[in-house]
Protein backbone atom coordinates (compact mmCIF):
# COMPACT_ATOMS: atom_id res chain seq x y z
CA UNK A 1 0.00 0.00 0.00
CA UNK A 2 1.08 3.75 -1.11
CA UNK A 3 0.29 6.89 -0.40
CA UNK A 4 0.71 9.56 -2.82
CA UNK A 5 -0.83 13.36 -2.97
CA UNK A 6 -3.43 12.06 -0.08
CA UNK A 7 -4.43 8.88 -2.61
CA UNK A 8 -3.50 5.69 -1.81
CA UNK A 9 -3.30 2.87 -4.00
CA UNK A 10 -1.94 -0.37 -3.89
CA UNK A 11 0.65 -1.89 -6.13
CA UNK A 12 0.43 -5.54 -7.24
CA UNK A 13 3.52 -7.33 -7.05
CA UNK A 14 4.56 -11.12 -8.07
CA UNK A 15 6.36 -11.18 -4.61
CA UNK A 16 7.85 -9.27 -1.90
CA UNK A 17 11.64 -9.72 -1.05
CA UNK A 18 12.72 -7.95 1.71
CA UNK A 19 12.83 -4.36 3.25
CA UNK A 20 16.30 -3.12 3.19
CA UNK A 21 18.03 0.23 3.72
CA UNK A 22 20.02 1.30 0.32
CA UNK A 23 21.73 3.94 -0.92
CA UNK A 24 19.50 5.29 -4.12
CA UNK A 25 21.68 6.19 -6.72
CA UNK A 26 20.26 9.25 -9.61
CA UNK A 27 19.87 7.44 -12.53
CA UNK A 28 22.10 8.77 -15.37
CA UNK A 29 20.17 12.02 -17.79
CA UNK A 30 19.63 9.41 -20.21
CA UNK A 31 16.93 7.64 -17.88
CA UNK A 32 16.16 10.57 -16.24
CA UNK A 33 12.66 10.82 -18.38
CA UNK A 34 11.33 7.86 -17.14
CA UNK A 35 8.78 9.25 -14.22
CA UNK A 36 8.42 5.76 -12.34
CA UNK A 37 12.00 5.37 -11.22
CA UNK A 38 13.92 7.47 -8.63
CA UNK A 39 16.71 5.98 -8.57
CA UNK A 40 18.45 2.97 -8.34
CA UNK A 41 20.78 1.11 -6.04
CA UNK A 42 23.24 -1.73 -5.81
CA UNK A 43 22.20 -4.30 -3.61
CA UNK A 44 24.55 -6.67 -1.49
CA UNK A 45 24.77 -9.50 -3.64
CA UNK A 46 25.96 -6.87 -6.40
CA UNK A 47 23.10 -6.75 -8.37
CA UNK A 48 21.39 -3.37 -9.75
CA UNK A 49 18.07 -2.39 -8.53
CA UNK A 50 16.18 0.31 -9.75
CA UNK A 51 13.78 2.12 -7.12
CA UNK A 52 10.36 3.44 -7.69
CA UNK A 53 9.23 6.36 -8.08
CA UNK A 54 5.85 6.63 -5.76
CA UNK A 55 4.51 9.64 -7.14
CA UNK A 56 5.47 9.46 -10.78
CA UNK A 57 3.61 6.00 -10.75
CA UNK A 58 0.55 7.31 -9.30
CA UNK A 59 1.04 9.74 -12.14
CA UNK A 60 1.59 7.00 -15.17
CA UNK A 61 -1.38 5.53 -13.87
CA UNK A 62 -3.49 8.63 -13.77
CA UNK A 63 -4.30 8.45 -10.12
CA UNK A 64 -2.90 11.61 -9.35
CA UNK A 65 -2.72 14.66 -11.59
CA UNK A 66 -0.10 15.43 -13.29
CA UNK A 67 1.54 17.56 -10.77
CA UNK A 68 3.18 20.78 -12.47
CA UNK A 69 6.91 21.15 -13.31
CA UNK A 70 7.58 23.21 -10.08
CA UNK A 71 5.50 21.51 -7.63
CA UNK A 72 6.45 18.04 -8.04
CA UNK A 73 9.50 18.27 -5.74
CA UNK A 74 7.67 20.47 -3.54
CA UNK A 75 4.46 18.01 -3.59
CA UNK A 76 7.27 15.16 -2.82
CA UNK A 77 8.73 16.82 0.06
CA UNK A 78 5.81 17.08 1.63
CA UNK A 79 4.72 13.41 1.25
CA UNK A 80 8.00 13.21 2.99
CA UNK A 81 7.00 15.37 5.44
CA UNK A 82 4.20 13.79 6.60
CA UNK A 83 5.47 10.30 6.60
CA UNK A 84 7.92 11.62 9.45
CA UNK A 85 5.16 12.29 11.17
CA UNK A 86 3.91 8.38 10.84
CA UNK A 87 6.25 5.49 11.61
CA UNK A 88 6.20 2.69 9.91
CA UNK A 89 5.92 -0.77 11.85
CA UNK A 90 6.25 -4.49 11.07
CA UNK A 91 3.60 -6.39 12.15
CA UNK A 92 3.90 -10.49 12.87
CA UNK A 93 1.55 -12.45 14.67
CA UNK A 94 2.02 -12.51 18.40
CA UNK A 95 0.19 -15.29 20.73
CA UNK A 96 -3.19 -16.63 19.71
CA UNK A 97 -4.67 -13.52 17.30
CA UNK A 98 -3.19 -11.07 18.62
CA UNK A 99 -0.86 -8.71 16.57
CA UNK A 100 2.27 -7.04 17.24
CA UNK A 101 4.64 -4.51 15.84
CA UNK A 102 8.36 -3.68 15.63
CA UNK A 103 9.56 -0.07 14.49
CA UNK A 104 10.62 -1.04 11.15
CA UNK A 105 13.99 1.07 11.46
CA UNK A 106 14.67 -1.29 14.37
CA UNK A 107 15.40 -3.97 12.03
CA UNK A 108 18.15 -4.91 10.14
CA UNK A 109 16.77 -7.41 7.60
CA UNK A 110 14.54 -10.30 7.46
CA UNK A 111 15.31 -13.46 6.85
CA UNK A 112 13.82 -16.84 6.66
CA UNK A 113 15.61 -20.07 7.85
CA UNK A 114 15.13 -23.14 6.88
CA UNK A 115 14.36 -24.94 9.88
CA UNK A 116 17.76 -27.21 8.93
CA UNK A 117 19.82 -24.31 9.59
CA UNK A 118 18.80 -23.71 13.03
CA UNK A 119 21.13 -25.29 15.48
CA UNK A 120 21.56 -25.49 18.93
CA UNK A 121 24.29 -24.21 21.14
CA UNK A 122 24.36 -24.87 24.93
CA UNK A 123 20.84 -23.53 25.53
CA UNK A 124 20.25 -21.10 22.87
CA UNK A 125 19.05 -21.39 19.40
CA UNK A 126 21.49 -19.93 16.89
CA UNK A 127 21.37 -19.55 12.97
CA UNK A 128 24.55 -19.16 11.18
CA UNK A 129 24.04 -16.01 9.65
CA UNK A 130 26.40 -13.98 7.21
CA UNK A 131 29.96 -15.55 8.73
CA UNK A 132 28.45 -14.83 12.24
CA UNK A 133 26.43 -17.22 14.95
CA UNK A 134 23.20 -15.61 15.10
CA UNK A 135 21.25 -16.12 18.30
CA UNK A 136 17.74 -16.55 18.14
CA UNK A 137 14.93 -15.43 20.50
CA UNK A 138 11.77 -16.78 20.00
CA UNK A 139 9.31 -13.91 20.58
CA UNK A 140 6.09 -15.74 21.67
CA UNK A 141 8.03 -18.03 24.01
CA UNK A 142 10.62 -14.67 25.44
CA UNK A 143 7.43 -13.30 25.77
CA UNK A 144 5.38 -16.61 27.74
CA UNK A 145 8.27 -17.07 30.00
CA UNK A 146 7.81 -13.40 31.65
CA UNK A 147 4.14 -13.87 31.77
CA UNK A 148 4.08 -16.96 33.42
CA UNK A 149 7.13 -16.38 35.21
CA UNK A 150 8.29 -19.44 34.40
CA UNK A 151 12.26 -19.23 34.52
CA UNK A 152 13.17 -22.95 33.17
CA UNK A 153 16.05 -23.58 31.80
CA UNK A 154 15.21 -26.07 29.45
CA UNK A 155 15.47 -25.25 25.77
CA UNK A 156 12.28 -24.61 24.11
CA UNK A 157 12.19 -26.88 20.53
CA UNK A 158 11.32 -25.21 17.82
CA UNK A 159 7.71 -26.54 16.12
CA UNK A 160 8.08 -28.32 13.10
CA UNK A 161 7.82 -26.20 10.44
CA UNK A 162 10.00 -26.01 7.36
CA UNK A 163 11.41 -22.59 7.36
CA UNK A 164 11.31 -19.62 10.37
CA UNK A 165 10.71 -16.35 10.28
CA UNK A 166 13.49 -14.20 11.55
CA UNK A 167 13.89 -10.20 12.19
CA UNK A 168 17.12 -9.76 12.56
CA UNK A 169 18.08 -6.94 14.24
CA UNK A 170 21.17 -5.01 15.88
CA UNK A 171 21.17 -4.19 19.95
CA UNK A 172 24.04 -2.64 21.60
CA UNK A 173 26.44 -3.71 18.77
CA UNK A 174 25.29 -7.29 18.68
CA UNK A 175 23.02 -9.16 16.13
CA UNK A 176 20.04 -10.94 17.24
CA UNK A 177 17.18 -12.84 15.12
CA UNK A 178 13.51 -12.83 16.88
CA UNK A 179 11.92 -15.16 15.64
CA UNK A 180 8.21 -15.27 14.92
CA UNK A 181 5.47 -16.69 13.64
CA UNK A 182 4.20 -14.93 10.88
CA UNK A 183 5.22 -11.70 9.31
CA UNK A 184 1.64 -9.81 8.64
CA UNK A 185 2.60 -6.63 6.87
CA UNK A 186 4.66 -3.21 6.76
CA UNK A 187 2.65 -0.25 7.38
CA UNK A 188 2.75 3.31 8.04
CA UNK A 189 0.39 4.86 11.20
CA UNK A 190 0.69 7.54 13.86
CA UNK A 191 -0.10 5.15 16.30
CA UNK A 192 -1.31 7.20 18.28
CA UNK A 193 -3.71 5.48 20.78
CA UNK A 194 -1.84 4.22 23.37
CA UNK A 195 -2.29 2.36 26.09
CA UNK A 196 -0.39 0.27 28.83
CA UNK A 197 1.31 -2.50 28.46
CA UNK A 198 -0.09 -5.62 29.46
CA UNK A 199 3.34 -7.74 30.47
CA UNK A 200 6.69 -7.12 30.68
CA UNK A 201 8.73 -7.09 27.46
CA UNK A 202 6.11 -4.64 25.61
CA UNK A 203 6.43 -1.10 25.52
CA UNK A 204 2.51 -0.70 25.08
CA UNK A 205 -0.16 -1.47 22.97
CA UNK A 206 -0.91 1.29 19.99
CA UNK A 207 -3.90 1.15 18.01
CA UNK A 208 -1.91 0.46 14.34
CA UNK A 209 -4.91 -0.52 11.09
CA UNK A 210 -7.49 -0.49 13.68
CA UNK A 211 -6.19 -3.21 15.02
CA UNK A 212 -4.77 -3.42 18.62
CA UNK A 213 -1.50 -4.07 18.38
CA UNK A 214 1.51 -4.34 20.93
CA UNK A 215 4.70 -2.75 19.75
CA UNK A 216 7.56 -5.06 21.72
CA UNK A 217 10.27 -4.07 23.91
CA UNK A 218 13.14 -5.43 22.54
CA UNK A 219 15.42 -4.66 24.90
CA UNK A 220 13.81 -5.96 27.35
CA UNK A 221 13.04 -9.12 25.60
CA UNK A 222 16.89 -9.84 25.08
CA UNK A 223 17.27 -9.10 28.76
CA UNK A 224 15.01 -11.62 29.55
CA UNK A 225 16.43 -13.81 26.98
CA UNK A 226 20.06 -12.78 28.13
CA UNK A 227 19.16 -13.47 32.31
CA UNK A 228 17.59 -17.22 31.09
CA UNK A 229 21.27 -17.72 29.36
CA UNK A 230 24.07 -15.76 31.25
CA UNK A 231 26.62 -17.68 28.77
CA UNK A 232 24.10 -17.15 25.50
CA UNK A 233 27.06 -15.18 23.94
CA UNK A 234 28.12 -16.37 20.50
CA UNK A 235 31.07 -18.24 20.86
CA UNK A 236 33.76 -17.89 18.21
CA UNK A 237 32.82 -14.58 16.91
CA UNK A 238 35.89 -12.60 17.56
CA UNK A 239 36.83 -9.27 16.31
CA UNK B 1 53.67 11.99 -34.77
CA UNK B 2 51.15 14.25 -33.31
CA UNK B 3 49.25 14.03 -36.72
CA UNK B 4 47.94 10.72 -35.54
CA UNK B 5 45.08 9.38 -33.35
CA UNK B 6 44.42 6.00 -31.78
CA UNK B 7 40.82 4.27 -32.04
CA UNK B 8 39.79 1.10 -30.54
CA UNK B 9 38.03 -0.50 -33.01
CA UNK B 10 35.24 -3.12 -32.33
CA UNK B 11 33.15 -5.85 -34.24
CA UNK B 12 29.12 -5.25 -34.99
CA UNK B 13 27.77 -7.63 -36.91
CA UNK B 14 31.11 -8.23 -38.43
CA UNK B 15 31.54 -4.25 -39.14
CA UNK B 16 34.61 -2.75 -37.99
CA UNK B 17 33.88 0.33 -35.65
CA UNK B 18 36.38 2.79 -33.57
CA UNK B 19 36.02 5.40 -30.94
CA UNK B 20 38.60 7.46 -30.31
CA UNK B 21 40.66 5.69 -27.09
CA UNK B 22 40.80 9.03 -25.05
CA UNK B 23 36.91 8.32 -24.67
CA UNK B 24 37.27 4.97 -24.12
CA UNK B 25 37.38 4.71 -19.91
CA UNK B 26 37.93 0.40 -20.16
CA UNK B 27 36.78 -2.63 -21.75
CA UNK B 28 35.48 -5.97 -19.57
CA UNK B 29 33.61 -8.83 -20.46
CA UNK B 30 29.59 -8.62 -19.93
CA UNK B 31 28.21 -7.90 -16.92
CA UNK B 32 24.96 -9.05 -15.71
CA UNK B 33 22.51 -6.40 -16.27
CA UNK B 34 18.86 -4.63 -14.73
CA UNK B 35 16.70 -4.66 -17.22
CA UNK B 36 14.57 -1.24 -17.20
CA UNK B 37 11.36 -1.21 -18.41
CA UNK B 38 9.97 2.02 -20.23
CA UNK B 39 13.04 2.73 -21.53
CA UNK B 40 14.02 3.19 -24.57
CA UNK B 41 15.07 -0.13 -26.47
CA UNK B 42 18.51 0.74 -27.00
CA UNK B 43 18.85 0.21 -23.37
CA UNK B 44 19.68 -3.16 -22.12
CA UNK B 45 20.05 -2.26 -18.61
CA UNK B 46 21.59 -0.59 -15.89
CA UNK B 47 25.08 -2.64 -14.79
CA UNK B 48 27.41 -2.59 -12.23
CA UNK B 49 30.74 -1.17 -12.51
CA UNK B 50 32.65 -1.67 -9.15
CA UNK B 51 29.81 0.31 -7.56
CA UNK B 52 29.21 2.65 -10.41
CA UNK B 53 25.50 1.97 -11.59
CA UNK B 54 26.26 2.55 -15.57
CA UNK B 55 24.16 2.18 -18.35
CA UNK B 56 24.52 -0.06 -20.99
CA UNK B 57 23.36 0.65 -24.47
CA UNK B 58 22.78 -1.62 -26.88
CA UNK B 59 25.07 -0.27 -30.32
CA UNK B 60 23.61 -3.30 -32.33
CA UNK B 61 20.07 -1.66 -32.01
CA UNK B 62 21.10 2.04 -32.05
CA UNK B 63 22.73 1.82 -35.28
CA UNK B 64 19.70 -0.32 -36.74
CA UNK B 65 21.57 -3.95 -36.89
CA UNK B 66 20.68 -7.19 -36.96
CA UNK B 67 19.78 -8.14 -33.70
CA UNK B 68 22.64 -10.56 -31.92
CA UNK B 69 22.13 -13.64 -31.99
CA UNK B 70 20.77 -15.84 -28.98
CA UNK B 71 23.65 -17.17 -26.74
CA UNK B 72 26.78 -15.14 -27.72
CA UNK B 73 27.49 -12.44 -25.06
CA UNK B 74 28.67 -8.89 -25.95
CA UNK B 75 31.35 -7.06 -24.42
CA UNK B 76 31.92 -3.36 -22.96
CA UNK B 77 33.27 -0.56 -24.05
CA UNK B 78 32.98 1.42 -21.31
CA UNK B 79 33.32 5.48 -22.43
CA UNK B 80 33.44 8.64 -20.62
CA UNK B 81 30.51 11.00 -21.68
CA UNK B 82 29.68 14.45 -20.09
CA UNK B 83 27.25 12.67 -18.07
CA UNK B 84 28.81 9.60 -16.68
CA UNK B 85 30.37 6.47 -18.08
CA UNK B 86 28.18 4.87 -20.26
CA UNK B 87 28.82 1.25 -21.71
CA UNK B 88 28.13 0.42 -24.96
CA UNK B 89 27.64 -3.09 -25.91
CA UNK B 90 29.69 -4.99 -28.79
CA UNK B 91 30.37 -8.35 -30.28
CA UNK B 92 34.04 -8.28 -30.12
CA UNK B 93 36.75 -6.06 -29.66
CA UNK B 94 39.08 -5.50 -32.03
CA UNK B 95 42.98 -3.57 -31.61
CA UNK B 96 43.69 -0.05 -31.11
CA UNK B 97 45.17 1.46 -34.07
CA UNK B 98 47.14 4.55 -34.94
CA UNK B 99 45.51 6.18 -37.86
CA UNK B 100 47.84 9.57 -39.19
CA UNK B 101 46.05 12.33 -39.53
CA UNK B 102 46.31 12.51 -43.39
CA UNK B 103 45.26 8.86 -43.96
CA UNK B 104 41.10 10.42 -42.74
CA UNK B 105 38.73 10.32 -45.70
Amino acid sequence: MLQAEDKQFGLVVDGINDTEEIVVKPLSKHLKGLKAYAGATIMGDGKVALILDVLGLAQSASIVSQARDHSVSEKASEIQQQSSEKHTFLLFAGQGDSRMALPLDSLARLEEFPASQIEKSGSQWVAQYRGQILPLVRVNIALEERREKLRQMKIQPFPDSDTVQVLVLTHEGRSFGLVVDKIIDIVEDSAEVKSEATCAGVLHSVVIGERVTELLDTPAILRASETRNPQAAPAGGGD
Amino acid sequence: MSNSRQFCTFFLDNLLFGVELQKVQEVIRYLDLTAVPLAHSVVSGLMNLRGQIVTAVDLRRRLELEERSQGTLPMNVVVRTSDGAVSMLVDDIGDVVEVEEETFD
